[in-house]
């Protein structure tokens, strides 16, 4: 227990702490820039069923259909309106369907 | 015959069973808060972690773990996800036991222990989540998990430095550990 407390009293910071600080900052950086750039685009209908939103995606031919995007734009048709958004979409293939869920500050209002 | 714990073995079970408690709280709190960018899923608030990082710090990897165990609990039963408790847990405690041998070599400053943990358990996770269910798909996002993890610890390791150097020390150690 001595040495713990002895840890308290030590330095917060060291050459390595701060030299791994700084390497973070730069790789955050450059993946915060390259995640804001939009690396594809999608499209998504909406559609009610049994009370729940059912959301297919159509991808691109470039797009995994088993993956994480970030930065895609989706163009959502909901009727006429068409909406579109940026940001993350997730991606599942399930049964030779993919489903879209538009998480993540995307709210998606459904035609009564 | 029957164990008598000291007084030092009680104040740290206490401690830690209030961070436990605490870091579920917090840990349910947190799902219910959005990522700050949506663009980058990883950057997102763990307020929970600080009292793992706590623990890590002031005491040993077990008492990590078991907040660790807590958090993922929580987790699991917000998320539904079985696998999420396992995966949770086990990043955790890799984290918990690497971030305890940096603190025994000091290459770290303690301040920035927060990294070591975020780096490990985003490695972690992902390759549980890469194993488990046979997928190569979260292995793509390995290195931007390994970075937004790290900035997110880094925070939360000052404060449970700074929480470790200024709280008074008999309310974390054995009076008779005072140096």
């Amino acid at each position: 227990m001595k040495e713990d407390v002895v840890f308290c009293k030590s330095k917060p910071f060291t050459k390595w702490s701060i030299a791994f600080v700084a390497l973070l900052m730069i790789v955050v950086a450059v993946a915060l820039i390259v995640s804001l750039v939009p690396v594809a685009e999608a499209s998504i209908a909406i559609v009610k069923i049994d009370g729940k939103a059912v959301v297919t995606l159509r991808l691109s031919d470039d797009l995994n259909p088993v993956a994480n995007y970030r930065g895609v734009i989706v163009r959502a048709y909901n009727g006429a309106v068409e909406t579109v958004y940026q940001g993350q979409v997730a991606v599942e293939h399930r049964a030779g369907k993919s489903i879209v869920y538009p998480t993540l500050g995307v709210e998606v209002e459904l035609a009564k | 015959m029957k164990r008598r714990y000291s007084i030092k073995e009680k104040k740290k079970l206490l401690v830690v069973l209030i961070s436990a408690v605490l870091a579920g709280v917090l840990g349910y709190v947190e799902t219910l808060i959005p990522a700050v960018f949506p663009a980058v899923p990883y950057l997102r608030v763990h307020l929970s972690v600080f009292f793992a990082l706590f623990a890590v710090l002031a005491y040993t990897p077990f008492e990590s773990i078991l907040i660790w165990g807590v958090r993922s609990v929580v987790y699991g039963l917000v998320l539904d996800d079985g696998y999420a408790i396992l995966f949770e847990l086990a990043a955790g405690a890799l984290a918990a036991v690497v971030v305890w041998a940096l603190r025994r070599t000091r290459i770290f400053g303690g301040a920035t222990m927060g990294i070591p943990m975020g780096i490990v358990y985003a490695f972690v996770y992902t390759c549980l989540a890469c194993i488990v269910p046979r997928s190569a798909a979260p292995f793509g996002a390995l290195a931007q998990a390994m970075a937004f993890y790290a900035v997110n610890y880094l925070p939360l390791g000052v404060l449970a430095y700074v929480a470790l150097r200024y709280l008074p020390e008999y309310l974390i150690f054995d009076d008779k550990s005072k140096v």
